[in-house]
């Protein structure tokens, strides 16, 4: 039967950590995970069309932002040989059980089908990638720091706050909240641009869990108050 | 972000698939990891009369895994003084004079002297013969330890979790302990958060869905191959 979590009110607590952060954007990237074709077009994902829609839109938007910053974009998404595909046996079972992992259908197969060393990416076209755009094509778990070269590009970069776009909230976005916090980045959500095909209830958590423990959590608008960036503005 | 209540989704099918495909049930391939089971981590609070269940429970827990040849870790977080800025969502907690814990404790893990802290793991927790891992500085068990070569040393590749906190350390350990190919287990009764009972609940609801199989310790306990 389903229950009702009340959440205590951190409303100040909340407010005072959000005051205290500030994002410079010479030190700051942005990572979009997982909004990709398999993990999100209606016709190999059962991510609610329309909210899907939302993120993507909202994550394009944030992109535009960033970008008129000078803030690099780094896009991070899945991509597993079938011998990776079972390594964590939590994950593994998934492909066993015949009960959808996602409240909102099957996932429908999809492979990218480029031969050994040959893909590049499958992001939706809302995102780009667009020149001067980073991709990184090799995530294999729900983290888009492990065994990825994220971490060297980000040091590269000089980045230190880390604008986080993508799906899934609970998942790799929440993943990469603790994995960017425990490496000494500040890391931010963007409320509008993520999203989560395990429910809204873990949506909400996620969310709630980063504002009140990982990380910050700002709304696009915020976000664009603090760049001093109107959408559409060109990087100086 | 939301602040008003979350609804669980339910997902009976899900739930029960998962519980029936566990099959991991070797003790010997098992190791049992405690997450910041410290004085100075409980001073930050839990939920009244919290701290004594979940001390009893794990106690309990615990003496029944060691009888089962299961080898017991405990991580603890000690941070140099110098190190305290280095987790900038903590710093700005210290900054500004907040706790993260609505139930109003101190939130600093700041510990010393250098090379020689002494650790302090609530009572009833440890027994000779347990390990003992005190350089946790993250939200990661993981994440500069030496946690994984012990669990190398020790042959075990599945990894049971109980302790502090359940939406933090533990739901962060468990994503390192997922992304490296280790089985992850939860003991719900074994867990709680001093950043509030609620994000406790719904940790757990994240967990049992996306990250670990997570039982009471009576369901652990018919699950194991080898009986007691």
């Amino acid at each position: 039967m389903a229950t009702t979590v009340p959440l205590i009110d951190r409303a100040e607590f909340l407010d005072t950590l959000k005051g205290d952060l500030e994002i410079d954007p010479k030190k700051t990237a942005c990572i979009q995970i997982d909004i990709h074709r398999r993990q999100i077009d209606p016709r190999f994902s059962p991510f609610p069309v329309d909210y899907a829609q939302r993120v993507i839109a909202a994550s394009a938007e944030m992109m535009r932002m960033c970008r008129a910053a000078g803030i690099p974009v780094i896009h991070v998404m899945v991509y597993k040989r079938e011998i990776e595909t079972s390594i964590s046996p939590r994950l593994g079972v998934f492909r066993r059980i015949d009960v959808n992992r996602s409240p909102y259908g099957p996932d429908l197969a999809y492979d990218p089908g480029q031969p050994e060393g040959y893909f590049t990416w499958d992001v939706m076209p809302e995102l780009g990638p667009v020149e001067g755009d980073y991709i990184i094509n090799n995530k294999k778990t729900l983290s888009a720091f492990h065994h990825t070269d994220l971490e060297i590009l980000l040091k590269s970069l000089g980045t230190e706050t880390i604008l986080l776009t993508g799906i899934n909230t609970n998942t790799c976005l929440q993943c990469a909240t603790f994995d960017a916090a425990n490496r000494g980045y500040t890391p931010v959500f963007i409320e509008e641009a993520i999203g989560s095909g395990y429910g809204e209830d873990l949506h909400h958590f996620a969310l709630q869990n980063v504002a009140r423990t990982t990380g910050w959590v700002l709304t696009l608008a915020e976000l664009a108050e603090r760049l001093g960036t109107p959408v559409g503005a060109k990087p100086e | 972000v939301q602040t008003l209540d979350i609804d669980i989704w339910d997902r009976p099918d899900l739930l029960e698939a998962l519980q029936n495909a566990f099959e991991l049930t070797d003790s010997a391939r098992m190791a049992v990891i405690t997450v910041d089971m410290s004085e100075r981590h409980a001073r930050r609070g839990l939920p009244p009369g919290k701290l004594e269940t979940l001390l009893s429970d794990t106690s309990s827990f615990l003496d029944f895994a060691r009888k089962s040849g299961i080898p017991v870790i405990h991580v603890i977080s000690a941070l140099r003084p110098i190190e305290a800025g280095y987790m900038k969502r903590w710093a700005s907690e210290e900054r500004t004079g907040q706790s993260p814990s609505p139930y109003g404790g101190p939130s600093s893990e700041v510990s010393g002297p250098e090379g020689a802290f002494e650790p302090d793991i609530l009572p009833g927790i440890f027994e000779d013969g347990d390990y003992i891992i005190k350089t946790k500085k993250t939200f990661s068990a993981f994440h500069g330890t030496d946690l994984s070569h012990l669990l190398l040393s020790l042959k075990r590749d599945v990894t049971v979790f109980c302790g502090m906190d359940t939406n933090g350390s533990i739901q962060g350990t468990v994503f390192d302990a997922n992304n490296l190919g280790y089985g992850t287990v939860a003991i719900a009764d074994c867990c709680a958060s001093t950043y509030g009972d609620d994000l406790h609940e719904l940790a757990l609801e994240q967990l049992r869905r996306c990250l670990a199989w997570t039982f009471t310790i009576d369901e652990f306990q018919t699950k194991l191959a080898v009986k007691v």
